[in-house]
């Protein structure tokens, strides 16, 4: 850069260097601005997942309201403490360049509570998530057990996988056990994976 | 333009990361065409730096709020310098300190004088093709100069301005051929 340029952006940084550098912004630098919400193919890695909920939340020192984690296998886990940890968590994601978003479904506001005072994560594969989709993360009523669930919109006549627990309206809610994928459902056109307890 | 990096420029280890890497490579890429941008409007080194900082501070201050899915980073921060370039024109009209109210003021070093008087010497072809668009409208001028001048896609022009595409191409359209008769006119 010429000396003017380089001169102009150390005074960016002086005066927004701080602000900048501890921000992601609020959307992804390449995402399409109509983007399919369907999964399709999406690797669950849970093994992960306890080893990082204990790291981030063992010692109960984080007053963080959300964390979003780069696995070493390449795995992304998110942990939910708190709603108003939505927007940060999201941010982090598009920050890491992660095509995945938390949305809250229900009409009532989810409680991030579960057993033990362990909070709702999800674990998966970003890239698994084929370029042209996006994966949309549910909080609302985290359910129990070791194992991811996708709710697909389907018309309720799916197989179900292993440790299904229950149905809703038409949709079908699947659990996967751990290290199992996420099936592609044709013609469907809401497919979101639910937050689970640890 | 050479290629100094964050690091050779003195940023703090501190620093480097987040959304700062992002900004800054939105800044290495079009700090050029901002400069040049208020080259084209200004004859004087310390208004075009005062200008361009203006912008580019501006922009650090909201690069949190800006949504790629709305347009690129260049068409966002031409519309920020089109904003800043409307207050600047707005303040000296009405006889206000219109350099000293810029907050990206700063004092300039000779060979950042030097520097931004060879920009403005560079653009000596943009201004006088600024000044052929002088017979056009506002909307008409603004077009030819983000996609002709500021090297804008129509589609970044548009998003710059607040303006479909449609309404863009239609304004750079007319804008074109109201050049071409007016220079066959000429010849």
């Amino acid at each position: 850069m010429s000396e003017f340029e380089d001169n102009l952006w150390l005074k960016v940084v002086r005066e927004h260097g701080d602000e900048l550098a501890s921000n992601a912004r609020t959307a992804q630098k390449h995402r399409r601005a109509s983007r399919p919400q369907l999964l399709a193919g999406t690797t669950v890695g849970l093994a992960a997942v306890a080893t990082a909920a204990a790291l981030l939340f063992g010692a109960s020192t984080s007053s963080s309201a959300f964390a979003v984690t780069r696995n070493p296998d390449g795995t992304v886990t998110v942990n939910l403490m708190r709603q108003s940890g939505i927007a940060g968590a999201n941010r982090k994601l598009a920050a890491m360049g992660v095509r995945a978003r938390i949305t809250v479904q229900a009409k009532t506001p989810p409680k991030l509570v579960c057993p033990g005072g362990t909070a709702p994560t999800i674990t998966f594969g970003p890239a698994s998530i084929p370029n042209s989709q996006e994966l949309v993360i549910a909080p609302d009523q985290p359910s129990a057990g070791d194992g991811a669930t996708l709710k697909a919109g389907s018309n309720g006549s799916g197989a179900t996988g292993s440790g299904a627990t229950s149905g809703g309206g038409n949709h079908v809610v699947r659990t996967l056990s751990r290290g199992g994928k996420i099936r592609t459902y044709s013609g469907a056109d809401n497919h979101t994976v639910r937050m689970y307890c640890p | 333009m050479s290629t100094a990096t964050a690091t050779e420029v003195g940023v703090p280890q501190n620093l480097r990361g987040g959304a700062l890497a992002e900004f800054e490579e939105v800044y290495r890429s079009n700090v050029g065409l901002v400069a040049a941008y208020f080259a084209r409007r200004c004859r004087e080194p310390h208004a075009v730096a005062d200008l361009t900082s203006e912008t580019i501070v501006r922009a650090a201050g909201s690069f949190g709020a800006f949504d790629p899915r709305r347009g690129s980073a260049r068409a966002w921060l031409f519309g920020i310098a089109a904003h800043v370039w409307a207050r600047y024109c707005a303040d000296v009209a009405e006889s206000r300190d219109a350099i000293g109210r810029l907050a990206g003021h700063r004092a300039l070093e000779s060979s950042e004088i030097d520097e931004l008087a060879a920009k403005i010497d560079a653009q000596e072809a943009g201004r006088k093709l600024l000044e052929r668009c002088s017979m056009l409208s506002a909307n008409e001028r603004a077009a030819i100069e983000l996609v002709d001048l500021a090297e804008l896609t129509p589609k970044e022009a548009a998003a710059a301005l607040g303006v479909p595409r449609g309404v863009l191409r239609m304004r750079l359209s007319r804008a074109r051929a109201r050049l071409r008769k007016e220079h066959h006119i000429d010849e």
